[in-house]
């Protein structure tokens, strides 16, 4: 039942499971009161506020304009772009029937591709014939030059893909951004597209203006949250949604998170710091309740509380900080973020890894522009055979990136 | 009027079809939830006509008397401000109150008097009801914006005009004003009542035993005073080359509406449900689409409820066609539920009337399906009529011989409460009501 309807009195907050009337919890996930507003674990367990940070002076509105390159003119990434500049967001390239929406819903005024007739509604159907309409967003796929690449896919149950990333070029580098939306209540597509570009725009903005790539990333985060914010009508319908980033500049990593989309570095092996390694921790239930020291890995994640968010973006999370890490790699590898749809089927890295790295050729080797894509898509098709009940939404960033003055492929 | 209750709309159903599927079935869930606070005071303006047969039968068996007590209790309850009239019923209609033909405006004064004149009601002459029907449309004339229902009492059959001007009469009434039903005794014909309720938007019930009339009429009034919303329709979109095949209302009865469609628009038909207070109800919609390929969505019908031009809920019927078998043949249970009391209504409609003709076989097989759909939909009221209708042998096989003897009252009960349903239940809880 994934179809998006009023046969319920609402969805599931947390994983867009269609609730029942009296129904305290998701029956897929367990969340508790699974249409309102809270997604915290029932009261009696209390969390130490998320990750205490000194308070960040709200960032001023970037002028950063998020610009979508048309296909007859590829992004590639120059040596020094303008702030904000090369954004490739996620889907607005390769968006179905109306192209990239500049207007609150995911479907532009179009025609119906199946009656020729109708007007697409706002819901993506077609106001003649019904026939609901691709929004653009069932497979997307976008990449930088051999710098990143990124795909999103609907996965095989579900009847929308509210994943969504953007990519951007950086002087030394490439930035990405992947954001899960967690509600499937009407706006959550849309906040996690609005996130995903605002933050990558900000990310690209910043650290192409020379700003430390940690304090960046606090801005982009703060401002995917503003971003999802303002787009609730009530605090009960509030769209809401994950996010997480990575900044590749130079031999530098630096990725931010919250929620529970991922962050792995990807390796062939190597030493300590280099070898294949979860990047995050997961704001979840389960996660808190392992870091800790409540219960072991396993009943934790056999709990039905689990996949419970701590944290998220959105009017009713209040101010929230991203969660930090930084590292420099001493062997070539790959950057990974991913939804949980990605994760759920594969959570190792060392399993993403070899899937990954599954190639000829690889990180610092004389691998071709496209390669990072391959990477992509294999991790997508990877979780596709292993059931793909979720969305699932992969970004690769090579690090070391390729020397910008002989890029690769090209 | 600006203030309407709030109005929810929930829509049952599976939606995944199997590849080719092209019928979808849902159940539309529409409640309305007062905004005064639950004190039933209603604040449309409202117009009430109390109906009383005065045929000479009424002078049996103490129903004159009751139907007085019932028609003071009816007045008593009418808040002030309310217009109001009763009418005698025979051969012609005659105005009890107020003298001449008008509405009287409802305050103590006018309670009291039409109390008065109540008492003054005699039982002479014959059954035209459709005359009864003529003159409360003309009472109400100039009421447009009123919720309008008129309490029909009547003991007997419409014996005393042609059927044709009965017809005549319901279609000249027919969305002008509601209408409520009551037989009393049983030389009342129940096809002819449910037929009278039905084109007016009422519902009907047998009282056998006079005395329960006083209470009847006291609660139909009151629910007619909590009235707060006066026209009400049910828009449903349905898609091109798509086909409504039925919309049926099944709580609180159950009630084609199919026929009722009054077009709106491209692709948009309107079935009129007459006036809403704090209450919900239920309708089986039935479309039937074109199929789309496996893994494609559609919009099935799309099902507003609007008042003049104001839309107060909405909900969509989807369709998903899947070659998940375990998906496609799932049955959602409220479906289920409402399809067994509609077949439920129909078999027992059936059995009586080849019973009424002597087909006994038919009668049999009939009203023994009735008693298996009875027990699976939990409805024990019918249950229990059936009872004494028929010897159930076999409940689950619903092998039944009909009774030899059954009463009169038995039988006209068993019709009349056979369009009664009970409410569908969400998990374990059940819905009041």
């Amino acid at each position: 039942m994934n179809a998006d309807q009023h046969t319920h009195i609402g969805l599931c907050r947390t994983c867009g499971e269609p609730v029942h009337e009296h129904d305290r919890f998701c029956e897929k996930c367990g969340r508790p009161d699974p249409t309102t507003g809270h997604r915290f674990p029932p009261p009696e367990i209390t969390f130490p506020p998320h990750t205490p940070q000194p308070p960040n002076p709200a960032p001023p509105p970037p002028k950063a304009q998020i610009t979508h390159p048309t296909p007859e003119t590829p992004p590639s990434p120059v040596a020094t772009p303008a702030p904000g500049a090369n954004t490739v967001a996620g889907g607005s390239p390769l968006l179905g029937a109306g192209g990239p929406s500049g207007g609150r819903g995911a479907f532009g005024v179009g025609v119906c591709a199946d009656c020729g007739g109708g007007a697409v509604g706002g819901d993506g159907y077609c106001e003649e014939c019904g026939f609901r309409q691709p929004s653009g967003r069932e497979h997307v796929e976008a990449e930088l030059g051999g710098f990143a690449a990124a795909v999103s896919d609907l996965g095989l149950r579900r009847g929308r893909n509210e994943d969504a990333f953007a990519l951007a070029a950086l002087p030394a580098g490439a930035c990405a951004v992947v954001c899960d939306g967690v509600a499937t209540a009407p706006g959550s597509e849309e906040a996690s597209r609005l996130a995903a570009d605002a933050a990558a725009a900000v990310l690209a903005g910043r650290v192409s203006l020379g700003m430390d790539a940690r304090d960046a990333t606090r801005e982009a985060a703060a401002r995917a949250g503003e971003v999802v914010t303002r787009l609730a009508e009530d605090p009960e319908s509030a769209p809401a949604c994950t996010f997480v980033s990575a900044v590749v500049d130079g031999p530098d990593v630096t990725v931010g998170w919250i929620g529970d989309s991922r962050a792995y570095w990807l390796s062939a092996g190597g030493p300590y710091d280099s070898a294949p390694r979860l990047l995050t921790r997961d704001d979840s239930w389960a996660a808190e309740m392992v870091e800790r020291g409540e219960m072991g890995a396993a009943d934790a994640w056999a709990d039905r509380r689990a996949h419970l968010l701590t944290a998220w973006l959105g009017a009713d999370a209040g101010a929230v900080e991203p969660r930090l890490a930084s590292f420099r790699p001493a062997a070539p590898g790959v950057v990974l973020l991913c939804s949980d749809g990605l994760w759920n089927h594969l959570p190792e890295a060392a399993d993403l890894a070899a899937v990954a790295l599954d190639g000829a050729d690889g990180p610092g080797g004389a691998y071709g522009a496209g390669w990072p894509l391959d990477v992509a898509r294999r991790l997508l098709r990877a979780a596709l055979d292993a059931g793909g009940h979720d969305n699932v939404t992969v970004a690769v960033l090579p690090c070391p990136p390729p020397e910008p003055n002989r890029e690769p492929g090209r | 009027m600006s203030d309407f209750p709030e109005f929810t709309v929930r829509v049952d159903q599976n939606p995944f079809l199997p590849d080719g599927g092209r019928e979808m079935h849902a159940i539309v869930t529409v409640e309305a939830r007062s905004s005064g606070g639950g004190t039933g005071a209603g604040r449309a303006p409202a117009a009430e006509i109390i109906i009383i047969d005065t045929s000479g039968s009424m002078s049996y068996r103490g129903k004159m008397a009751a139907a007085k007590r019932a028609a003071r209790a009816a007045v008593n309850v009418l808040r002030d401000g309310v217009r109001f009239a009763v009418v005698a019923g025979a051969n012609q209609p005659r105005m009890i109150y107020p003298q001449g033909e008008r509405l009287a405006e409802a305050n103590d004064t006018s309670r009291r008097s039409a109390a008065q004149a109540v008492g003054r009601l005699e039982a002479a002459g014959g059954t035209a009801i459709g005359s009864w029907l003529l003159l409360a449309d003309r009472l109400f004339t100039g009421y447009e914006d009123a919720v309008k229902h008129a309490i029909l009492l009547t003991d007997g059959k419409n014996q005393h005009e042609p059927a044709e001007e009965l017809d005549a009469a319901l279609r000249r009434c027919s969305g002008n004003f509601q209408c409520d039903a009551r037989g009393v005794g049983t030389d009342w014909d129940v096809a002819e009542v449910r037929k009278i309720t039905s084109a007016l938007l009422g519902g009907f019930l047998d009282v056998p035993d006079p005395a329960d009339l006083e209470a009847d009429f006291l609660a139909m009034t009151q629910a007619a005073m909590s009235k707060e919303v006066a026209d009400v329709s049910l828009r449903v979109w349905t898609p091109q080359q798509a086909e409504l095949r039925f919309i049926k209302q099944m709580v609180p009865a159950v009630e084609d509406l199919t026929g009722r469609r009054v077009e709106s628009g491209k692709q948009t038909g309107d079935y009129p449900l007459g006036a809403w207070g704090d209450e919900n109800r239920e309708y089986h919609v039935c479309v039937e689409v074109q199929p789309g390929d496996v893994g494609r969505q559609m919009r099935a019908a799309w099902v507003k409820l609007i008042a003049g031009d104001e839309v107060l809920a909405s909900g969509n019927v989807l369709a998903e066609w899947t070659d998940d078998e375990a998906r496609s043949t799932r049955i959602n249970g409220r479906v289920a539920h409402h399809t067994g009391q509609s077949e439920l209504a129909d078999a027992i409609q059936e059995g009586l009337e080849a019973r009424r003709e002597g087909d006994e076989d038919t009668a049999t097989a009939r009203l023994g399906r009735a008693v298996v759909l009875a027990r699976e939909v939990g409805n024990e009221q019918i249950s229990g009529l059936l009872d004494r209708v028929v010897d159930v042998i076999d409940p689950v096989r619903g092998t039944v011989r009909l009774k030899r003897e059954v009463s009169k009252a038995d039988e006209m009960s068993l019709d009349t409460r056979s369009v009664r349903t009970v409410r569908t239940r969400h998990g374990d809880e059940a819905r009041g009501g």
